[in-house]
């Protein structure tokens, strides 16, 4: 590739200025000041933009730096040209990288090119980064012999043709620099590493985890400790046992001595309350008379003098009349019902036979009635016949004048007619003549017609009794009724008449009520009095029955009678509740008995009860002693248990640290995995880096002695290592270069460089840029020099920077 | 008559499922709290008689909150009778916790060094059920072998802790030999110390079973974990066994083969969709081993993953176990530094396979920049 020329419209001292290049060599030697520094920047600045981009003040950017001086335009363009096809790249440069304008036209056809990156024009072309580019096509003299790496990787990759290729080996160093940072943080030697410090933190673990045998055997000794104290416990217990148990036998003796005690006595209340039921019986003679008993004698002498009282109340004087009475009354003595009946009987009478006189009054009516009722009849009759007459009369009249009127018109209409007809009609005078005639005729009829006629009336009958007796029915029906109050009449006489001569009476119609009224008081005396006299009789049998009852107890049971006989039956009554009571004792003393023999053993009871040997205090003194000792025994074994527990804790803490050793360990081995890997992956990159870079040394070597070669004697003595460092075997051994003249190292170096450019471009070469690269060069080294520089211009398109004639300036 | 045969609670165990301290705190807590809930179970289906084959603790000591812890629930459930063998774990330090507390509870039946026999249905009509037990001392395990005996009319339930065999053995100290258990009128042999279930055929006439531990401890005991309840009739002698599911909590070791699996992205579908195979409950610990072969390029981060689905469960832990398979011909001819490092690699006659596969992912991921450790 090579430059074919570029225009400069403002760019540090130079603007508005065009320069054309050749192939092969291509001398500028203009003097200092010209700008060929400037001109070389340019060349750099439209191949890959400006430096130090990013520096913040402006004094240090590289863009400030070459702002034209006159303020105009600040770019250019340049033609060039690269795998046979020219180009031409425009570049207008602003305040900043933002503002800046770039296009690459192909030359023939002046078209826009969008194949080129505005920042990486230069690296598109050469394949390497504007800090390589420096390193090769750009020489100069102050570059030429710098202790800075003279390889970079750019160069590397592309001496290796990997710019097609992942950027891994232009990562290479990054990648071993962030293995070596890994592996210095997993480090195993160094304090802060992960590997170092958990291999002391296990360490330190382990160091605690010694003490678990410590502890295990305190927790032993602990235990054996408690196991003694436990056995202590059991014996305390044990007397503990022993001794509840003499207490138990103290109890069984003392609580068997109360049961007997208890016994007898229960046994000598028995005997006690059946002596006193004893002596009772015996006052009665063996024989108790029970209470039902006694209550029905008690009761029989109240009853007894009740009756007595009731006695007296009924006693009956009988008078002087009570004989007589008796012999009224000898039959039977009427009850008041049956007077008042007979009472009745006798009302009944009175109003029957004021009923006797309603009914013939009322025959009488009757009677009055039917001959009324009978003139009556004919009344009406004669009414009716007079009505008639009269009607007929009457019609008779009104007939007459009708008829006497209608003759009268028909004797005018007749007259009418003859006269009408004037005697001329014969019809006329026919009509009227026969009209004439029937109105004569009609009234003749009229007056014919008799006037009032006399009504034909019956005369009125006379009153006869015997005809309305056989004929009213009302009559016959009160005959009848008359006919049965008489009977009911006669009947109720007879009645009262019977009644009263029973009791020798006799009847008056008017007294008998008063008579029977009498007969009533007499007979309710005397029925008073017999009742008096019969209950009074009935009394005293009663009266004599009790008695013999109460009297008949009294001398069974044996009790001396007094005149206070309510006394003695209290007495007696008093000693059967005393013998009830003792009785109902006896019974509860013998249950008690019973029961306390059904629950205990009551041959036990009766045997001797043996003594014991130590007092019940004595006893329990001894038991609150073990007891205290128990006590403690538990608090001891409950202080000896917490230290355990707490060792055990211990311990436990020590196992979760062991699990932790563990984890760690596991962590461990993982992270020293991790280390291995990461050492191997390290080790084989790097074998793979300088197997890779072996692979271009050679050939840079190669052109490195090629070029040496003219000015140096001994090229075969250089070698060059992986980095391009360049040795020389001196004196056996291969040694940096020192003892050459520092022309001689310049020289080296750009033999050196061209070496690594020939190495780097084995297809198309590029165009080198030197400016002035021979400037420290004596004049024995820069003959070698332009020696140098002739050659490589056979290869190369040279752009030869100088200001000075020697050194090359006069070509 | 119901029976609870249960083994293995080790209560009081340090918990290792790689829990920190508050977790582990709390899953011990939790393993303690297996025993009242235990009891509550008996409660509710009428079980009368709960026998502890053995461990019932994990360590010879007892932590006092965790032994008053049980004797307290001993105590309340008065109308349940607990029969307690020792194990090869728990010695007598919860026995003396009780008698330092009292007496022993009468519902607490205990046995020794010899057999001791319980009738468990006294008061009942029927067959009686006699229950056998004795503790292994490390010298008289002939002894036992040879001094069982058991009425054949009764139903016979024999409690062990030890490793059943076929045959004794030289090491007898905690062996069960079952050749010598056979024949002798078991109908139930109810056995502790092995943490998983299982059940076979003693003789002709009975059987004898392992319930497994009652729940799981560490990834070494995972998948489901109970008791085995027992329902006897006591008119014609069968003993019928079935197992309760009743771990709180369940331990699942998941796979997930990520073979050709490219992403980590890919890898959290393919862990999704196992775990919603509906197995794996929110309460459960999951320990998800990451298996297969992927190629150098692909990227596995096992940390994301667990990010992902670790609030999905009680604890979550991921293993990545996956081998990088590397196909060194696509490499044979890359001039690039990262052909070149794979050569090497691939030729290295220092590294092993699994390490080779390993340093080229390793390598691949720096040279693409990405994190080198994930």
């Amino acid at each position: 590739m090579r430059i074919i020329s570029c225009h400069i419209d403002g760019f540090g001292k130079i603007n508005n200025e065009d320069f054309s290049f050749e192939n092969g060599l291509n001398i500028f030697r203009e003097d200092n000041g010209f700008g060929k520094s400037t001109l070389a920047t340019f060349i750099k600045v439209m191949l890959y933009g400006f430096e130090d981009e990013k520096r913040k003040s402006l004094q240090d950017k590289e863009r400030e730096k070459y702002r034209p001086w006159n303020k105009g335009t600040y770019g250019g363009r340049m033609c060039f040209e690269v795998k046979g096809k020219a180009y031409e790249v425009s570049r207008v440069f602003g305040k900043n990288e933002n503002d800046d304008s770039f296009e690459v036209r192909e030359s023939e056809s002046n078209n826009l090119v969008d194949i080129f990156d505005k920042s990486e024009l230069g690296s598109q072309i050469f394949g390497i980064d504007r800090d390589s580019f420096f390193r090769t096509a750009y020489i100069a003299a102050h570059d030429l012999n710098k202790r800075e790496e003279k390889v970079t990787d750019s160069i590397r990759a592309k001496l290796g043709n990997l710019t097609d290729a992942t950027d891994d080996i232009n990562n290479y160093e990054n990648v071993c620099g962030k293995i070596d940072k890994k592996l210095n943080e997993y480090s195993p030697d160094r304090k802060t590493g992960l590997i170092k410090s958990l291999k002391s933190n296990i360490s330190e673990i382990d160091n605690e985890l010694r003490k678990a045998d410590d502890i295990e055997k305190a927790i032993e000794i602990n235990e054996n400790q408690m196991k003694l104290l436990n056995d202590k416990l059991e014996r305390d217990k044990e007397k503990l046992e022993s001794l509840k148990k003499e207490l138990q036998e103290v109890n069984k003796t003392e609580i068997l001595k109360e049961k007997k005690e208890t016994y007898n006595s229960y046994l000598g209340e028995l005997e006690e309350s059946r002596k006193k039921a004893k002596e009772i019986e015996d006052n009665f003679g063996g024989r108790i008379p029970d209470k039902e008993e006694l209550i029905e004698a008690k009761s029989s002498y109240f009853e007894y003098k009740q009756l007595l009282k009731q006695m007296d109340e009924n006693h009956f004087y009988k008078d002087e009349n009570w004989e007589k009475k008796a012999e009224i009354f000898k039959e039977g003595t009427p009850t008041d019902e049956e007077i008042k009946e007979y009472i009745n009987l006798a009302g009944n009478e009175k109003d029957k036979r004021r009923e006797l006189l309603t009914l013939s009054t009322e025959l009488d009516k009757a009677v009055d009635e039917y001959n009324m009722k009978k003139q009556e009849e004919v009344k009406e009759r004669n009414l009716r016949i007079q009505a008639e007459t009269d009607r007929n009369n009457s019609g008779k009249k009104s007939l007459k004048i009708i008829l006497l009127i209608v003759s009268i018109l028909l004797i005018i209409a007749g007259a009418a007619s003859l006269i009408i007809s004037g005697f001329n009609n014969m019809l006329l005078m026919i009509t009227g003549g026969v009209c004439a005639l029937m109105g004569v005729i009609l009234m003749v009829f009229s007056l014919l017609i008799k006037g009032k006629i006399e009504a034909k009336l019956e005369e009125l009958p006379k009153a006869d009794r015997n005809e309305a007796l056989s004929n009213s029915e009302e009559a016959k029906k009160k005959q009848a009724q008359i006919k049965d109050t008489e009977n009911e009449i006669i009947l109720l006489n007879g009645q009262i008449e019977r009644f009263l001569s029973k009791y020798g009476y006799s009847y008056d119609k008017e007294e008998v009520v008063n008579v029977l009224l009498e007969l009533m008081k007499l007979a309710a005396d005397y029925r008073e009095g017999a009742d008096k006299i019969r209950k009074y009789n009935e009394l005293s049998k009663e009266c004599e029955k009790r008695e013999n009852q109460y009297e008949a107890f009294l001398k069974k049971t044996g009790v001396a009678l007094n005149d206070d006989i309510v006394k003695v039956f209290e007495s007696i009554q008093d000693v059967l509740a005393a013998y009830g009571e003792i009785n109902q004792e006896i019974i509860r003393k013998k249950t008690n008995v019973e029961k306390y023999e059904a629950d205990n053993d009551i041959g036990e009871l009766l045997k001797d009860i043996p003594e014991v040997s130590r007092s019940r205090e004595d006893i329990m003194d001894d038991t609150d002693d073990i007891n205290e000792e128990l006590d403690k025994d538990k608090e001891n074994l409950h202080r000896q248990r917490n230290k355990i527990e707490e060792l055990e804790e211990e311990k436990r803490e020590l196992l979760n640290l062991k699990n932790d050793r563990e984890e760690k360990s596991e962590l461990l081995t993982s992270l020293e995995r991790e280390y291995n890997l990461m050492k191997f992956t390290r080790e084989y990159l790097t074998k793979a880096k300088d197997g890779l870079s072996n692979k271009y040394t050679g050939p840079t070597m190669k052109a490195f002695k090629e070029y040496c070669s003219i000015f140096l004697e001994n090229p075969d003595d250089f070698r060059m290592d992986t980095n391009f460092e360049m040795t020389r075997f001196e004196e056996g051994l291969q040694r940096k270069i020192k003892d050459l003249s520092s022309g001689q190292k310049d020289l080296t170096d750009l033999c050196m460089r061209m070496a690594l450019v020939s190495a780097m471009y084995s297809e198309e070469k590029p165009f080198i840029i030197m400016d002035d690269p021979f400037v420290n060069l004596d004049d024995k080294n820069l003959i070698s020099g332009m020696k140098l520089l002739d050659e490589l211009s056979k290869e190369y398109q040279i752009i030869y920077f100088t200001c000075h004639k020697a050194r090359g300036g006069d070509k | 008559m119901k029976i609870i045969h249960t083994a293995d609670l080790h209560l009081d165990s340090v918990m290792k499922a790689n829990l920190d301290k508050a977790r582990a705190k709390e899953r011990r807590d939790e393993l303690t709290q297996n025993f009242v809930r235990l009891s509550l179970f008996a409660h509710q289906t009428g079980a009368k008689a709960i026998l502890i084959a053995g461990d019932l603790f994990d360590d010879k000591r007892v932590s006092k909150q965790v032994g008053k812890t049980v004797l307290n629930e001993i105590n309340r459930n008065a109308d349940i009778d607990y029969y307690y063998l020792k194990g090869n774990h728990d010695k007598d330090s919860f026995v003396n916790l009780i008698k330092e507390e009292g007496e022993v509870p009468e519902n607490l039946h205990l046995f020794d060094y010899e057999w001791k026999k319980y009738i468990l249905n006294e008061n009942e009509d029927g067959r009686k059920i006699a229950l056998y037990g004795a503790e292994f001392s490390g010298d008289n395990n002939g002894f036992l072998m040879n001094t069982f005996h058991a009425d054949a009319e009764d139903i016979n339930i024999v409690m062990l802790h030890g490793q059943e065999n076929e045959y004794r053995g030289k090491d007898t100290t905690d062996i069960i030999p079952i050749s010598e258990m056979k024949g002798k009128n078991i109908d139930y042999l109810a056995l502790g110390h092995v943490h998983e279930k299982k059940m076979a055929l003693l003789d002709s006439r009975g059987t004898y079973c392992y319930p497994g531990c009652l729940e799981g401890r560490g990834f070494d005991e995972c998948g489901d974990h109970g008791f085995m309840l027992l329902d006897v009739n006591e008119e014609n002698g069968d003993v019928i066994a079935e197992f309760i599911d009743f771990a709180n909590r369940k331990l699942h070791h998941v796979i997930v083969d990520l073979t050709d699996c490219e992403s980590t992205a890919k890898a959290v579908e393919l862990v999704r969709e196992k775990l919603s195979s509906g197995k794996y409950n929110f309460k459960d610990l999951v320990k998800i081993e990451l298996t297969g072969k992927i190629s150098e390029e692909a990227e596995i981060n096992e940390e994301y993953i667990l990010h992902v689905f670790k609030e999905d469960f009680y604890f979550l832990k991921v293993k990545n176990s996956v081998k990088v398979n590397v196909d060194y011909r696509k490499y044979a001819n890359d001039e690039s530094l990262k052909g070149w490092f794979i050569r090497l690699v691939e030729n290295s006659e220092e590294l092993d396979e699994e390490m080779k596969g390993q340093v080229v992912q390793m390598g691949l991921r720096a040279l693409s920049g990405e994190e080198i450790v994930q």
